[in-house]
């Protein structure tokens, strides 16, 4: 189950004894409250970098022997850091990073939360050189509690693969080439395949550039 | 996210399927046999096994992909495509065809003279120049940037990569600090030394160790007489038999399609190599690589390698257009090539006589190394990694120089910039340009070629602050044949 | 300090801005002067004995030696040669082996040759022996790959000496011709024929003097080579000389189809290994010696003279190196922009060696004055130098030397074994 989390509060950090300062802090902080249930078996968190140099992560986490209304008032109920100065740029004036789009989960947390309240972001861009810092597609990642496997197995990638008899259309072979012009090539290309595949050669480089045997190219199209 | 990795296995796990269906013998019928047949054989479970196994990890593929560089590249990428369509109107010529028979056969016959199937050359020109590439690069702005005057408005590249400083990159190039011996710095080598370094060389390659040890090695250079071998172990190209099969295969289908891209071969071989005194006697070797090359689509792999996120052109065969299952890649290679391309075949011609291992020697140190060369990308390694790395070392080196340069308002990089993207091939002597590659191999990266850009700029430094004008500037580095590579290296690591 | 008083029958801008470098007075052959380049139809007129030409003095130096042709003609290269081979093999030296074929081991180094006409019942023996193999039948006197042509019947040569015959032969004898078997299986690069072209100084014959030029080059075919006989009327296959390529529509006047020794040695190691290119390039510079030794017996070495000679030896693809002919005035007009500072350093490095420091020359100080530091030798390597040229060797040496399969030295007809020189480190 994904949750898409849409950040109302965006604020800058400001430094404390000059709020009017001319330069801004290099410091935001997002936060994101749970509306109705919280997010339980919490795996991973996506979303795209733009321009952010390090980020951290806070989470208030739900006590399930608390009601709802009891939580906020509740001084048990810390925030606990899920993630410290996590480096997403390689610098934090250069490129590298800058767009990157991650997944955190598990090797990257501090530890796993049983359950999400509430989550707070905060980046940190100490370079002067960008307009801007953020990041976008916030998106938490959990198990939905019928525990379903994400992962791709193989009963359901040949269903996706395979196209039913009452898909396929008819081909139609208007041109046939010789027979032995077509067992020359497709003896090269057996003997090519099998020697791929006992080489270090991933298989899936190796194709043919025509299609049945053409490849009449008139104009390029620009994709 | 995932879809790049899943893909990769998917394809894998349906090649085995399709194996093992074939091998069954069984015909089938309907999803449900299918499906049966293949958890009877004996790789279910390791299939089983790799899936569910395979993590839905973070990569870290995807942080040299960059939106407005993949827009850049996208964009050029289009301007080429389109200058190569307003070519095929011209010359009123199809992009790609099947040939005639006898056309066919005139292939066969010239196949070690291919120069004689080129058509009337006159009508063709260079796609793009290293020029033209500059200008496109020059112009790359992250729309993210303060542009802050102060900060950027000297030097042509605006693109904010960090790169090595020279403090790290002098630690990086360590073992060509002056008083570590080397290959090609001819005096200093006498004939004891000469031989016991081959015998330290034969030992190295004969024990197969990684390539870790080899790379060790040839940090100091390779002797001309190992430098396939040692090269061949860099690149993990270990010639074998389906070699000859695969290249019997490309040829096959140089016999049997005419590219409009082998005219642009062609006229870049006879601009290029043919005029040249140390490579012309290559001319029909380029002519075979080139067009083996051109149809080659294990090539396309560099766009993947390169983690830009950008994908090869794509057009659609006659009188399909626009269905999505007949879009093929073109060139099949998906490289467009450049003016002076056939430059970063040619010097191998030295190293590899047999055109088999030469093809793959090439390929292979295409696909890691130069493909960059071309390729819009954050990458340290790519063009404009080398071009920051460029102008920030003269700045750090020799601000006077650099300072010159600006008050006269001469870019030092639209001099250098075409040395890089040939990887100097061209330019230097040859012996010199090998030795020269052997570092790019042995520290696998292409920065040494920033390095040796600015190593030139400081050793003719006392020319360059006598002049002011550009043409003057141009005139003192318009002929860099002379330069001695490994030494001139070594003084400025070691200044 | 006097000034050199220089002259040249040639036109050459490589010799005259040579002689501007060094302000020398150029002055006519008819004055007093120091040195003179000339041509070598000049040189045989000043050293023929019915012409008044005055005796050389002491202060001049000429550019030819007056029996240079012993070396330079094709066939009298060819007879010195296999003189020479006789008489070492008389004395039983070493170095005429023969193995167990009966071809001499190091001295096998020409194509078998021919005189013709006069050998002609020889070759007419040696063709039936084996009639497929392909001759080429030179002019014995000419250059520049004028009438030469190929023959691989025996009608051919019939045809030819009838043709000969039938032309007036009164006023014109009938040219020599030298009849060798063509070299068919040549080193091939890029799928292309070349020949080397080296430069060869000999300050003197006796005791022999020589020095090899580092900037020699390959000239290559325009065409590419096929061995068969189809082609052997297209000459453009066969031919390197540059004045015969540059006819044809291929030749590139950029690099005229020169390519370097340097480029030619990395090449070759990179793809023959390094043994084999070191033995190649040995065994070239054995040929050389070889050659000069054999023409030194009938040589005049007259002090006054020294010689620039064009070598031009074919590579076999057994790496082999073939003497093919001996030039005694290599051209000296430039084909492309390298070949001009090419031969303007080959003259330069001359200049310094034959008048060194640019005193008038002196030839009763001739060799005590030359300066044998690398510098001032410029590109020249000394290649022998039988005065010094006495480094021992005992027969157990000379043994493990043949068999590791490198420099085999040269043993003098009185036993006495010559050192090995420069060789090697020549071609570095």
């Amino acid at each position: 189950m994904t949750t898409e989390l849409n950040f109302k509060e965006q604020a800058f950090l400001q430094i404390q004894d000059r709020p009017n300062a001319p330069f801004h802090s290099g410091c935001k902080m997002f936060t994101w409250t749970c509306n109705q249930s919280p997010i339980k078996n919490f795996t991973s968190i996506e979303f795209v970098n733009e321009y952010t140099a390090f980020l951290s992560i806070k989470i208030k986490q739900h006590s399930e022997d608390f009601g709802p209304s009891k939580i906020l008032s509740n001084h048990l109920d810390e925030w606990h850091v899920l993630l410290n100065r996590y480096q997403l740029m390689e610098s934090c004036h250069g490129e590298i990073g800058s767009n990157r789009h991650m997944i955190l989960n598990q090797k990257q947390f501090t530890f796993m939360p049983r359950a999400i309240y509430q989550i707070r972001f905060f980046l940190q861009q100490p370079s002067p050189i960008w307009k801007e810092f953020s990041i976008v597609n916030v998106q938490i990642h959990s198990q939905s509690s019928l525990s379903k496997d994400r992962k791709p197995s193989i009963e359901r990638l040949l269903a996706s693969t395979l196209i039913n008899d009452d898909q396929m259309t008819e081909t139609t072979f208007t041109k046939i080439p010789l027979i032995t012009e077509l067992s020359q090539h497709l003896q090269a290309m057996w003997t090519i395949c099998a020697k791929m595949h006992q080489s270090d050669y991933g298989s899936d480089r190796i194709k043919r550039f025509d299609i049945d045997g053409s490849y009449d190219v008139q104009i390029l199209s620009s994709t | 996210m995932n879809s790049n990795i899943d893909e990769k296995l998917k394809q894998k796990f349906l090649n085995q399927a399709q194996k093992l269906l074939i091998s069954s013998g069984k015909s089938i019928e309907d999803l449900q046999t299918l499906f049966r047949t293949i958890q009877q054989s004996d790789q279910y479970p390791y299939f089983q096994h790799i899936f569910k196994s395979t993590e839905v990890i973070p990569c870290d593929e995807h942080k040299y992909e960059i939106e407005y560089l993949k827009r850049g590249q996208a964009a050029w990428e289009k301007r080429i495509v389109k200058s190569l369509n307003t070519m095929c109107t011209e010359v009123n010529l199809p992009l790609a065809r099947r040939r005639n028979e006898s056309e066919m056969r005139s292939v066969r016959r010239h196949w070690n003279e291919l120069g004689h199937i080129s058509g009337d050359l006159n009508r063709f020109r260079p796609v793009y120049s290293a020029k033209d590439f500059l200008d496109v690069i020059c112009v790359l702005v992250n729309p993210n940037l303060k542009i802050d005057e102060a900060l950027w408005n000297s030097g042509l590249i605006k693109i904010p990569i960090v790169t090595k400083s020279f403090v790290e990159i002098k630690a990086f190039y360590s073992d060509l600090c002056p008083n570590i011996i080397q290959y090609c710095s001819d005096e200093t080598f006498n004939e004891a030394k000469e031989e016991e370094n081959i015998k330290l060389a034969l030992q190295i390659l004969e024990k197969k160790l990684n390539i870790k040890s080899v790379r060790e090695y040839a940090r100091r250079g390779c002797p001309s007489s190992l430098r396939g071998k040692l090269w061949s172990a860099m690149l993990n190209i270990e010639h074998c038999n389906w070699h000859v099969t695969y290249f019997n295969y490309l040829k096959q289908n140089v016999i049997d399609f005419d590219l409009l891209v082998d005219n642009l071969y062609f006229k870049d071989v006879k601009l290029t190599a043919v005029n040249d005194d140390q490579l012309f006697v290559f001319e029909d070797y380029l002519y075979q690589m080139l067009l083996l090359f051109s149809r080659d689509t294990y090539v396309q792999a560099c766009f993947t390698a390169s983690a830009s996120g950008c994908q090869p052109t794509r057009s659609f065969i006659k009188k399909k257009s626009g269905v999505e299952e007949c879009s093929v890649v073109y060139p099949p290679n998906g490289i467009i090539p450049f003016y002076g391309f056939s430059m970063l075949v040619a010097p191998m011609c030295f190293v590899f006589e047999d055109p088999v291992h030469l093809y793959f020697i090439f390929r292979q140190f295409y696909i890691k190394h130069f493909f960059n060369l071309h390729h819009i990308s954050a990458a340290p390694n790519a063009i404009i990694g080398l071009c920051v790395l460029f102008e920030s070392l003269l700045r750090q080196v020799s601000s006077e120089l650099w300072f010159h340069l600006q008050n006269i308002q001469v870019q030092p990089l639209r001099i250098a910039f075409k040395w890089m993207m040939r990887a100097f091939s061209g330019y230097l002597a040859c012996n010199q340009l090998l030795a020269l590659w052997d570092r790019i191999l042995a520290y696998d990266s292409l920065e040494i070629l920033a390095v040796l850009a600015v190593a030139i700029f400081v050793l003719r430094k006392g020319n360059v602050l006598k002049e002011s004008s550009e043409t003057a500037i141009e005139a003192i580095f318009s002929d860099i044949s002379s330069i001695k590579v490994i030494p001139l290296l070594q003084f400025f690591l070691g200044s | 300090m006097a000034r050199v008083r220089c002259c040249t029958d040639l036109d050459k801008t490589v010799l005259t801005q040579n002689f501007d470098k060094r302000f020398w007075m150029t002055v006519n052959s008819d004055e007093d002067w120091n040195f003179y380049w000339a041509s070598v139809t000049t040189v045989r007129a000043i050293f023929n004995p019915s012409n008044d030409h005055p005796r050389l003095t002491d202060n001049q130096v000429i550019n030819h030696f007056p029996n240079h042709y012993e070396l330079t003609r094709k066939d009298l290269m060819v007879k010195n040669i296999k003189r020479y081979r006789r008489e070492l093999e008389k004395d039983g030296n070493l170095l005429a082996e023969k193995d167990d074929y009966g071809s001499y081991k190091y001295l096998d180094f020409i194509p078998v040759t021919y005189m013709m006409p006069a050998d002609y019942n020889l070759f007419a023996d040696d063709f039936r022996r084996d009639p497929n193999h392909t001759w080429i039948m030179k002019p014995a006197g000419r250059a520049q790959g004028k009438g030469i042509f190929l023959i691989n019947k025996m009608s051919q040569i019939k045809k030819w000496s009838r043709d000969g015959k039938s032309v007036p032969s009164a006023a014109q004898p009938r040219e020599t011709y030298v009849i060798s078997k063509y070299i068919d299986n040549p080193l091939l690069i890029g799928g292309k024929k070349f020949d080397l072209r080296l430069y060869v100084l000999v300050t003197s014959f006796k005791p022999l003097k020589c020095y090899l030029y580092r900037l020699g080059f390959g000239r290559f075919c325009t065409v590419k080579y096929i061995p068969s006989t189809n082609d052997i009327d297209n000459m453009f296959v066969h031919l390197t000389n540059v004045s015969y390529q540059k006819q044809s529509e291929d030749y590139n006047s950029i690099h005229g189809g020169k390519w370097s020794i340097d480029n030619l040695r990395l090449y070759l190691e990179g793809t023959r290994g390094k043994k084999l290119t070191d033995r190649l390039f040995d065994e070239i510079s054995w040929i050389i010696v070889h050659s000069l030794r054999a023409a030194a017996a009938v040589i005049t070495s007259d002090r006054h003279c020294f010689e620039c000679y064009g070598y031009d030896i074919i590579i076999d693809d057994n790496l082999k190196p073939w003497l093919i002919e001996v030039n005694a005035s290599p051209s000296l007009t430039s084909t492309t922009a390298n070949d001009r500072i090419m031969k303007f350093k080959l003259i330069n490095d001359i200049l310094n060696i034959v008048v060194p420091n640019g005193d008038i020359p002196d030839i009763r100080t001739k060799f005590s004055n030359i300066s044998s530091s690398p510098e001032a030798l410029g590109n020249f390597d000394v290649l022998y130098d039988e005065d010094q040229a006495s480094c021992e060797l005992n027969d157990k040496d000379f043994r493990e030397q043949k068999a590791r399969g490198g420099i085999v030295p040269l043993i003098s007809k009185t036993g006495m074994p010559f050192g090995k020189t420069k060789q090697s480190s020549a071609w570095r």
